[in-house]
């Protein structure tokens, strides 16, 4: 299994265009190149969805930064998100439903939810760090929104994305 | 976010240029697909051949589109890749458009 390599970290501005940007150079990067083509495109789903959610609602139109490095497995399925932004993300996202209805927003955290084994954030020093665990397995993501973990310091409020 | 548009008959085909439908893309991609539904027929057909990645903002800007839809006027979808077909199945969005597999099945299909 080829690993991601173990000093790899992005730092990008937070903004869409540098999420695209970063999404499009991980994607041809050795960091998922362990991975199945399903296992890749729904890492770069949920990656994406959480670095937007960041610049959307963490930065709300700030500056600001992200930083992006694989988690100790090192294996394209474990990463640590880490930002500055002053908004944490709200307890209530953990709990998000998909929508029932056709709707215009709302399916971003439904989605990283469906799409992780585990999630979990805490706020150190004045940063954010979320972990985060992709699903090994693909056949089951039709598996219902599950409860992440939450080591401390969430907000309650309304769920973006 | 370019669109290629195309008369088939009563159908007008849309499909967008870029590969990408996500956060960056999406305010343009609705204001385009507004504009260009303004000008189409009975059958509007979104062509997502050429898409490979869609994240919950393309989804929703999708949805959206919607909106902008006369009476009589229906939005279609074809030519999903697996990833974009994985987001609406996902979100149970597959269950609010008719889906082709591709822009052919699209054009010979009723109204």
């Amino acid at each position: 299994m080829r690993c991601a390599r173990r000093h790899e970290r992005h730092v990008i501005a937070a903004d869409p265009a540098a999420v695209r940007d970063l999404l499009i150079r991980l994607e041809q990067g050795v960091a998922l190149a362990g991975l199945t083509p399903d296992e890749r495109d729904c890492t770069l789903l949920v990656l994406g969805e959480v670095l937007n959610n960041v610049v959307e609602h963490g930065y709300a139109g700030a500056p600001g930064w992200i930083g992006l490095m694989p988690g100790p497995r090192r294996d394209g399925r474990d990463w640590r998100i880490v930002d500055h932004a002053e908004r944490q993300v709200p307890e209530g996202c953990f709990r998000a439903e998909m929508p029932e209805e056709a709707a215009e927003g709302g399916f971003g955290w439904p989605l990283i939810m469906a799409l992780t084994e585990a999630v979990a954030t805490r706020r150190r020093a004045g940063f954010n760090v979320m972990t985060l665990q992709m699903r090994a397995d693909t056949a089951g993501q039709d598996a219902p929104p599950r409860q992440a973990g939450a080591e401390g310091g969430l907000q309650a409020g309304a769920c973006g994305g | 976010m370019e669109l290629s548009i195309s008369r088939h008959g009563a159908v007008t085909v849309v499909r967008p240029a870029e590969a990408r439908l996500d956060a960056m893309a999406a305010v343009m991609f609705k204001d385009r697909m507004k504009s260009t539904i303004e000008g189409a027929g009975a059958r509007v057909v979104l062509d997502l051949s050429a898409v490979g990645f869609l994240d919950s903002s393309g989804l929703g800007a999708v949805v959206a589109v919607q909106r902008f839809l006369r009476a009589g006027q229906a939005l279609e979808l074809a030519g999903l890749t697996s990833a974009v077909e994985r987001v609406f199945r996902l979100t149970r969005m597959d269950r609010m458009f008719t889906i082709h597999g591709g822009l052919d099945d699209a054009l010979r299909a009723e109204a």
